[in-house]
């Protein structure tokens, strides 16, 4: 089963009738076991996409779809949020349990599911703790467990570390790499970072700004498990220059107009 | 400048030392927690003292004892259990009707756009009418008995629960509806199982307000045209100038609306567990 973009844009039109184009013919497929990230500067519809491909927003044209999946099967799509977007009434169990309702999972095997999905998110423990009682990096982990316990057929991330510090973001990125081995599902990541897309993709979208467009994919040629090793280091500066000057002239035009990402 | 050009006769640098201590301690005084009962009770006794040695009469204002003594009279008499209890019920009974429809009214003008349309500037034309003012209207139309006093109550504390219930409704966090929705929710997931839960604290804002103003109703329903009833009891023994009498029923009030917010409390540690710390 693969994730097909195809021809997909998005105008957004205010009330003046002044029309904005978000994102303009984005053609992208992805496979199987495959972690794509998209980056790009403010203003370039990364999140947009990530929302049309989630089911959140509608895209003005063009088609998302699964292909080739199974007769009779629903593929499941998991999301981890910027914001966390944890449920503050529910306990880290219950919040981890969110997505298994809906999709009709028993209670007791709801309540393994979660457990082990937060055993592997390192926050055994912490199950009847409610959301503000846990730290940033706490927090966007229940976020991850919640998506990867339905066991997804496509996981979005939608900058899932840039709300956390520093410090945190770096180590975060290290549990997320060793989390996403060993769940090998289709990722579709946004972030602003580029040292983050070059550190966990395997090809990086690269888009321009207003309209969005893919003016690059690059494909990230180092094996994911050597990506810490000293040898490589030069290599991923390398990729990550290569972003950089893509998408340059873009940041500094986004930053000299001050317009947040929407 | 030169430093070592600075000496005193003793030879000693002559620049001194000046530590930095906080300056916000005088924001942070700090009372203990025994002050409170101790201040009461003061209180009581220059009361008690003030009155006992006929500074001020105990016609005007009874001491303590004195309306203590009143208290248990009208206990053994039972005039204060039944006025206590017919209050009690008009209150209950009137606060459940009005909060329950507020937060009915309140969710569905939060979710429909048509209902949100034409009932909000209907309940903001309503809203600031006092409802002391229309009583003698509910009167005529059902009459001076018991329902009238529950419906006024219901109509003073429907409004802030429904303003508070619909703007919460209305201002749900967009994030936890665009989770909810990422992981498949149905519209009737989202709104059971994040709006409701979101509106909840907000809920129970309006529901405190609520319970204060409709003890203020109660009362000036009571005396309005009750024969029972602690607003009631009071008018009676004031046109009588039977002051301690009178003091009775205002403890008693105080008392009553203590209960009212303490039990909203309770409530909502109860159902809100994650608000609390």
């Amino acid at each position: 089963m693969r994730l097909v973009l195809e021809a997909l844009s998005k105008v957004y039109r205010d009330k003046a009738g002044q029309e904005t184009t978000a994102l303009a013919d984005i053609h992208l497929v992805v496979e199987e076991e495959e972690f794509v990230a998209i980056v790009g500067p403010s203003g370039c519809g990364k999140s947009t996409l990530l929302s049309i491909v989630a089911g959140l927003t509608e895209a003005t044209s063009g088609s998302v779809y699964f292909d080739g999946v199974l007769p009779g099967r629903t593929p499941r799509i998991g999301m981890v949020f910027q914001d966390h977007a944890l449920f503050p009434w529910r306990t880290v169990q219950k919040n981890v349990e969110f997505g298994l309702e809906q999709v009709g999972v028993g209670k007791l095997e709801r309540a393994r599911r979660a457990r082990e999905g937060l055993r592997k998110v390192g926050l055994q423990g912490f199950e009847d703790k409610y959301p503000h009682q846990l730290s940033g990096g706490m927090r966007q982990r229940v976020g991850i467990a919640r998506a990867l316990v339905i066991e997804p057929d496509l996981l979005l991330m939608d900058e899932p570390l840039s709300a956390l510090d520093a410090q945190v973001r770096l180590l975060m990125q290290d549990e997320l790499m060793q989390l996403w081995d060993s769940v090998r599902q289709k990722t579709l990541y946004v972030t602003h970072n580029i040292d983050e897309a070059v550190a966990l993709a395997d090809r990086v979208v690269v888009l321009s700004r207003r309209p969005g467009r893919i003016v690059k994919v690059i494909p990230i040629d180092v094996p994911r498990a050597l990506r810490k090793q000293h040898a490589h280091q030069v290599r991923l500066m390398e990729y990550a220059e290569e972003i950089w000057q893509t998408i340059r002239r873009d940041a500094e035009a986004a930053f000299m107009e001050g317009v947040e990402d929407r | 400048m030169k430093t070592d050009d600075v000496k005193t006769t003793q030879g000693r640098n002559a620049f001194e030392r000046t530590e930095i201590h906080s300056r916000m301690r005088f924001l942070e005084k700090s009372a203990p927690r025994w002050i409170a009962p101790v201040g009461i009770l003061v209180i009581l006794a220059v009361w008690q003292t003030v009155t006992g040695i006929g500074w001020v009469s105990e016609a005007d204002l009874p001491s303590p004892v004195a309306i203590v003594k009143a208290g248990f009279e009208m206990v053994k008499t039972g005039e204060l259990w039944m006025n206590v209890g017919t209050s009690l019920a008009r209150i209950a009974l009137g606060y459940l009707l009005g909060a329950g429809s507020g937060v009915i009214l309140g969710v569905i003008l939060g979710f429909s756009r048509i209902s949100e349309r034409v009932g909000i500037p209907v309940a903001n034309a309503l809203y600031p009418i006092p409802k002391l003012a229309i009583i003698p209207l509910i009167i005529l139309w059902i009459g001076a008995g018991e329902l009238s006093k529950i419906v006024v109550i219901a109509a003073e504390v429907l409004f802030p629960v429904l303003f508070s219930t619909y703007s919460a409704v209305r201002n749900t966090d967009p994030s936890l509806i665009r989770a909810a929705v990422a992981f498949g929710a149905t519209r009737r997931t989202v709104i059971t199982r994040v709006i409701v839960p979101a509106a909840l604290p907000t809920i129970f804002a309006g529901l405190r307000i609520g319970a204060g103003l409709s003890l203020l109703i109660l009362v000036a329903a009571e005396m309005i045209g009750a024969q029972h009833g602690i607003g009631a009891m009071i008018l009676q023994y004031s046109s009588l100038m039977m002051t301690d009498k009178v003091l009775v029923g205002v403890v008693l009030l105080s008392i009553l609306g203590l209960i009212l917010s303490r039990g909203l409390v309770q409530l909502e540690r109860w159902l809100l567990p994650w608000k609390s710390e």
